[in-house]
């Protein structure tokens, strides 16, 4: 079988609308790990020729970021570090060198694995999905679209085309990962946080843990405690971390780790929200 | 389909279908058995080819999203019948066992020196993670990335 490869998202919609049953094509990284070199049992879409799915631009209110951005250009994007440290963080812990050199920030999302970083990270800045389909455009909250294991809240007709990620003055945020190892590792837990500073105080907070079912668990009691007690409160973040996971998988074997680790990264991640804010001396 | 790419500096054109990886079309059609195939999975970088400089598991990627790019495997280093300098550094430095890893690793460490040609060690190391050596203990291969670095430096 041979690949349509589309080369605008008018041509794209075209062929979603033709085709019965398809599947589309991204970087590959997730995709060929699942088929390989068996022939597809569908028609397969590429979205690699679609110029209009790349960019990463900044406008006053917003920064949008094309869903085929891969997680090697958000890490090394010097702009984007300082308004959206966790997402650039978290993009870097993403498998290998060659794996982010491919892999993209749409199709994090859209395959939706529980252990995936990038979804974590967006859902804590607030950013929204544009979804498109021949019956038009929608935006979506990031944290709505996982929804379950490999299962995102996107219509078979519809493709992610960006990210948009609204700019806030004062915001800071970070992310932590814990693996089997320190790189080229799924996270066995991950947690993305962003805090909003006015003088030296969260007035919002916003935190999102992956691998508990869903890649993106939020978490408004963990919020709660750092508006309420600050970036210094490690050991209530960390416990309502741990009472959130408690609740998302209660009685899984593997709770226990998970809590264990869910304090380990409050602090983690406290620390590198505290430098972020000595950096930006909010 | 019919693709064309530039492979080690030549304009190359193949049939390929959608089930066709690069590593196939690189190994199967064009003979360059140098790209080794360890895991399949993305998980041990042995496949690493550089494409358009920037490393990939061309397990991991299918052969028709290599279109119109540039590929350099380990056979495109070699210069008038002269080692990269970088081949030279590992034979050097003792950084090959048994060589199933060594052209992914060689063509990682060569991506990172074209970007950044005094790494660090744990710059080397970052680069390095996604490729797998079970033989040497990675000491030797740090070395000799360190190695070319150095002599890189030296020649300016």
């Amino acid at each position: 079988m041979e690949p349509m490869i589309p080369a605008t998202l008018a041509e794209l919609a075209e062929m979603i609308k033709t085709a019965e049953k398809f599947r589309l094509l991204a970087g590959g990284t997730d995709y060929m790990v699942a088929h390989g070199r068996t022939a597809p049992d569908r028609p397969v879409i590429d979205l690699s020729g679609i110029a209009e799915l790349h960019g990463i631009t900044f406008s006053e209110n917003e920064i949008v970021i094309g869903a085929m951005e891969t997680m090697s250009a958000l890490s090394a994007h010097a702009g984007l570090r300082p308004k959206a440290a966790c997402l650039c963080e978290a993009a870097s812990r993403v498998g290998s060198w060659q794996i982010r050199n491919r892999a993209t920030v749409g199709g994090n999302m859209a395959n939706a694995s529980p252990a995936a970083d990038t979804p974590a990270a967006l859902a804590a800045l607030d950013a929204k999905a544009r979804l498109v389909s021949s019956r038009g455009a929608r935006m979506a909250a990031a944290g709505d679209i996982p929804i379950g294991p490999n299962r995102a809240a996107i219509e078979p007709d519809e493709i992610i085309v960006s990210f948009h990620l609204p700019i806030k003055p004062g915001r800071i945020s970070a992310f932590g990962k814990i693996g089997s190892r320190t790189q080229v590792s799924i996270a066995r837990l991950n947690l993305a946080v962003s805090a909003v500073l006015e003088g030296g105080r969260v007035i919002e907070a916003r935190v999102f843990m992956g691998t508990l079912g869903a890649a993106a668990l939020h978490c408004p009691e963990a919020e709660k405690v750092l508006v309420e007690k600050g970036l210094e409160a490690e050991e209530q973040f960390g416990g309502a971390l741990a009472h959130a996971a408690a609740e998302a998988i209660p009685g899984r074997s593997t709770l226990a780790y998970k809590q264990s680790g869910a304090r380990a990264l409050a602090e983690d991640v406290l620390t590198g929200l505290r430098a972020e804010a000595m950096k930006g001396r909010l | 389909m019919n693709i064309e790419l530039t492979v080690n500096g030549r304009l190359r054109s193949a049939n390929v279908d959608t089930s066709m990886r690069l590593i196939d079309l690189l190994r199967d059609e064009f003979r360059l058995t140098s790209v080794k195939e360890g895991c399949g999975v993305g998980e041990c970088g042995a496949c690493t080819v550089l494409l358009n400089g920037e490393p990939v598991c061309s397990c991991l990627m299918p052969a028709f999203q290599a279109r119109e790019a540039s590929i350099l495997t380990v056979e495109g280093l070699e210069k008038n019948g002269e080692l990269d300098d970088l081949q030279k550094s590992f034979l050097e430095k003792d950084a090959t066992q048994c060589g199933f890893c060594t052209p992914g690793m060689i063509l990682t460490a060569k991506a990172l020196l074209m970007k950044n040609p005094t790494p660090s060690r744990d710059e080397i190391r970052t680069a390095l993670a996604g490729n797998i050596c079970r033989c040497t203990g990675y000491t030797p291969i740090i070395e000799a990335v360190e190695d070319a670095a150095a002599k890189a430096a030296n020649l300016k």
